[in-house]
């Protein structure tokens, strides 16, 4: 188990919001801004604090605070 | 994959030109915000580019990159059999730019001269085309020259390309030679029309004549037009990690290498994520990938000559072994590999001068 507090500053810093603006309903379809720069700035942040490589499938799958969760799962990184 | 292989042929010179409007990314703190700017600068990597003037084309840079091949090494310009230029910003409609550029460039009339509708992958594809049509001409050199302006065609407000693209010509002679250990240039492609829409210009041709320039917000939420070059950023993202490393991973199987028989990998800039990505799926150390995109950003065709000239120009001369690979717009990517010795490699030339 990992803290969730590190989880949520990455994304309010990719997305400029605030923690209470993220739920699992927080994604590509929800949130405006969301594009292809963001998505790469989010996936890489990701992959530096927890210091893992994502496979491409996985990154093009990042695409929600949810799914963001599960795939890191994959990797033995549980955020709760 | 398609393949090609060429025996006997070498670089004579390689050159490259870009214009001084240097742009720092900063300078669009105003326009998206410094977060945004900061984001996009830490993934792509880029920190300025280069764009030109108003007036100045992209046959202007590779015209540029041409006459200091003439004026600095010994190439004689009645020597030039084969002129080809690729770019997705040519002079005008009609006639095809490498007609423009043998008058500027005073070749003579025993020449064949070609265009090539091609980006990021257009040096790749430039050199099948060239070095195919030098066989034809065998006492002869040829002349590769890629050029292109990206930005002119782009919103303003696109932030994920306007902040990616930088302006530059380039300008590669060629000739055959007789020496039997030279390894040959070997040369890989795949083309995938089917999503021809991932990069797209949906006016300004004669497809969609009757489209009006109206201003409006697309799907992205990012207002252009449809003169406008739009580009479906994830799509050709996801192209960039698969498609193009599938195509390395087999080009190292066809030819029984790995990364370490090539001495570098000169590679599209797309950006940084992307090279480093590259890096892993090919099992590229990433010191043998040489980066230019932090100072100069996306260069489209003319990334390969860039990086060549920005890390190889001025320095003691040797022999390198290179695998190179171009790939974007079509959608096309292409790989290969060719050797080059550094005293063909020219420094990059800054100049904003334009034909009138």
């Amino acid at each position: 188990m990992t803290d969730l507090i590190t989880y949520n500053q990455i994304f309010c810093e990719v997305f400029s919001v605030q923690e209470n603006d993220l739920n699992d309903d927080f994604s590509l379809e929800t949130v405006e801004k969301w594009d292809s720069v963001l998505q790469l700035s989010l996936v890489s942040s990701i992959e530096d604090t927890y210091d893992v490589m994502f496979e491409p499938e996985e990154i093009m799958d990042f695409t929600s605070y949810k799914r963001g969760k599960e795939i890191l799962l994959k990797f033995g990184i549980e955020i709760a | 994959m398609v393949n090609s292989e060429f025996k006997n042929v070498k670089i004579t010179a390689l050159s490259v030109a870009i214009p001084s409007g240097k742009i720092p990314v900063t300078s669009f703190y105003k326009d998206f915000g410094q977060e945004l700017v900061d984001k996009f600068s830490d993934m792509a990597g880029v920190k300025e580019i280069a764009h030109t003037s108003e007036k100045q084309t992209a046959s202007d840079l590779g015209y540029l990159a041409a006459k200091n091949i003439f004026e600095s090494r010994k190439v004689q310009r009645e020597d030039i059999g084969v002129l080809v230029f690729v770019s997705q910003k040519p002079d005008f409609r009609i006639p095809a730019t490498s007609y423009i550029l043998q008058k500027r460039l005073g070749l003579s009339e025993d020449i064949i001269c070609q265009d090539i509708n091609l980006a990021c992958s257009g040096f790749v594809y430039g050199l099948q085309n060239t070095l195919s049509l030098l066989k034809l001409v065998p006492n002869k050199k040829a002349l590769l020259i890629t050029a292109d302006t990206s930005y002119k065609t782009m919103s303003p407000q696109d932030r994920t390309m306007i902040m990616l693209f930088g302006d530059s010509g380039s300008a590669v002679v060629f000739e055959n030679h007789e020496d039997e250990n030279s390894k040959p240039f070997q040369l890989a492609y795949r083309t995938n029309g089917y999503k021809y829409k991932s990069i797209i210009t949906p006016a300004g041709a004669f497809r969609n004549r009757d489209l009006k320039p109206i201003n409006e917000v697309w799907s992205d939420d990012i207002i252009r037009n449809d003169y406008n070059t739009h580009m479906k950023g994830m799509a050709v993202f996801e192209f960039s990690i698969t498609d193009v490393p599938r195509l390395i991973n087999d080009f190292y199987k066809e030819t029984q290498t790995s990364s370490a028989h090539y001495d570098y990998f000169i590679l599209h800039q797309a950006n940084l994520y992307i090279l480093k990505q590259l890096s892993r799926k090919c099992k590229i150390p990433f010191e043998k990938i040489p980066v230019s995109i932090d100072r100069y950003g996306n260069n489209s065709s003319n990334s390969i000559p860039l990086v060549l000239c920005d890390h190889f120009s001025n320095i003691e001369e040797r022999n390198l072994k290179l695998f190179i690979s171009g790939f974007g717009a079509g959608l096309s990517w292409a790989c290969g590999t060719l050797e080059i010795t550094t005293d063909a490699i020219l420094p990059i030339i800054i100049s904003d001068e334009y034909f009138q």
